[in-house]
């Protein structure tokens, strides 16, 4: 039918793996905002999740590095990290969707990777804990390499996002599309716990006011200096090339430094 | 210098179990392998982790690599030199 739900969430996983670590009124900010978009996708009567998100070495490695990767299979599993403190869980795959939008992107003259075995790591099994646990929908998974230099640009991932936008307008599901990662965080790096807060308040303004020319153009070098996983909001650019002006409204922003991450939740409505 | 086949041998001991176990009980013959620099040789075998560092071994693998080895959190950042900048 048409795209009934958007939000964008981030997937740190010390959200679930050591969550008492954050002071008690972050780490409640940010289950309380979980709580409100899981109820809100909940509400929307969506089908199953388009998810734009991103991995951790776990599928891919220098030897074959997708740009983009779709997942197509009937079911997935993770998380991989046993500390993640998530259980074992099986996902079920949306095949004939994710098909659906394959083809479409041919057609558009973008052409992603697809795989028919995908394993889920805290990049995706982090918001499908929160959101979709107990209440488990089909999963589309949108792999963007937001990791490995060279990555993809912002134009790159927004016009891969307007073009599945638009195929997801025209199917005949209700589908919910998630956009997961960053905001500001450095993990592993020489700047771990360094939190770029400027950067994250300038980037969910221009996703809260579908600043479009700001988003296609946001370089690599500022999300570079917002540490290596602010490059995951990649994921979120392609969440708005595919909904095509709808505006935000912030649900929770959280500088968690225990976590190392601005930790941003987002829901997105269609422009008045 | 592209530490390819450093970080290849990083993600097959920290993904793989049967490297892992050749990395704790024949390390030698399983750095071997791999075709690293004398530098990427000596940093690894050291577990010299501001020099895997500097040698451009990603940080989401470096991390994990680390931890399999025993390395805490603190004693992680700590080896990195926080003098340099990312």
């Amino acid at each position: 039918m048409t795209i009934v739900f958007a939000a964008g969430v981030s997937h740190a996983p010390g959200s679930t793996a050591w969550p008492e670590l954050a002071p008690p009124e972050q780490k409640q900010a940010v289950y309380d905002g979980y709580a409100t978009v899981r109820g809100d996708l909940a509400a929307s009567g969506a089908e199953t999740v388009l998810v734009f998100t991103s991995e951790h070495w776990t599928n891919f490695f220098f030897e074959n590095m997708p740009p983009f990767c779709i997942g197509r299979a009937e079911a997935y599993r993770g998380p991989v990290e046993p500390w993640l403190k998530v259980p074992q869980t099986e996902v079920p795959g949306d095949p004939a969707l994710a098909n659906e939008v394959i083809a479409a992107l041919f057609d558009a003259g973008i052409n992603p990777n697809y795989s028919d075995e995908l394993k889920l790591d805290h990049g995706t099994m982090v918001p499908v804990h929160f959101l979709l646990s107990g209440a488990m929908k089909p999963v589309v998974p949108v792999i963007l390499n937001t990791l490995a230099d060279p990555m993809p640009s912002s134009e790159s991932c927004f016009r891969l996002g307007a073009a599945i936008g638009e195929t997801l307008r025209a199917t005949k599901k209700k589908v919910a599309v998630i956009a997961t990662g960053g905001l500001s965080h450095a993990p592993g790096e020489r700047a771990q716990g360094f939190i770029d807060a400027e950067f994250d308040k300038t980037f969910l303004a221009a996703m809260a006011n579908a600043d479009m020319e700001a988003l296609r153009s946001l370089s690599h070098e500022r999300m570079a200096a917002a540490g290596g996983g602010a490059h995951e909001v990649r994921a979120w650019i392609a969440l708005a090339g595919a909904l095509g002006g709808w505006t935000g409204e912030t649900i929770a922003y959280e500088a968690v430094v225990p976590w190392a991450t601005g930790f941003g939740l987002m829901e997105f409505h269609p422009a008045a | 210098m592209s530490a390819y086949q450093l970080q290849k041998l990083c993600r097959a001991v920290n993904s793989d179990p049967v490297s892992r176990k050749r990395y704790f009980e024949e390390r030698e013959a399983f750095v071997g392998g791999f075709a690293l620099t004398d530098d990427e040789r000596r940093a690894l075998l050291a577990l010299d982790i501001d020099a895997l560092y500097d040698l451009g071994v990603h940080p989401l693998l470096l991390r994990p690599f680390t931890i399999i080895n025993g390395v805490s959190q603190d004693d992680y950042l700590a080896a990195l030199n926080p003098g340099k900048s990312a």
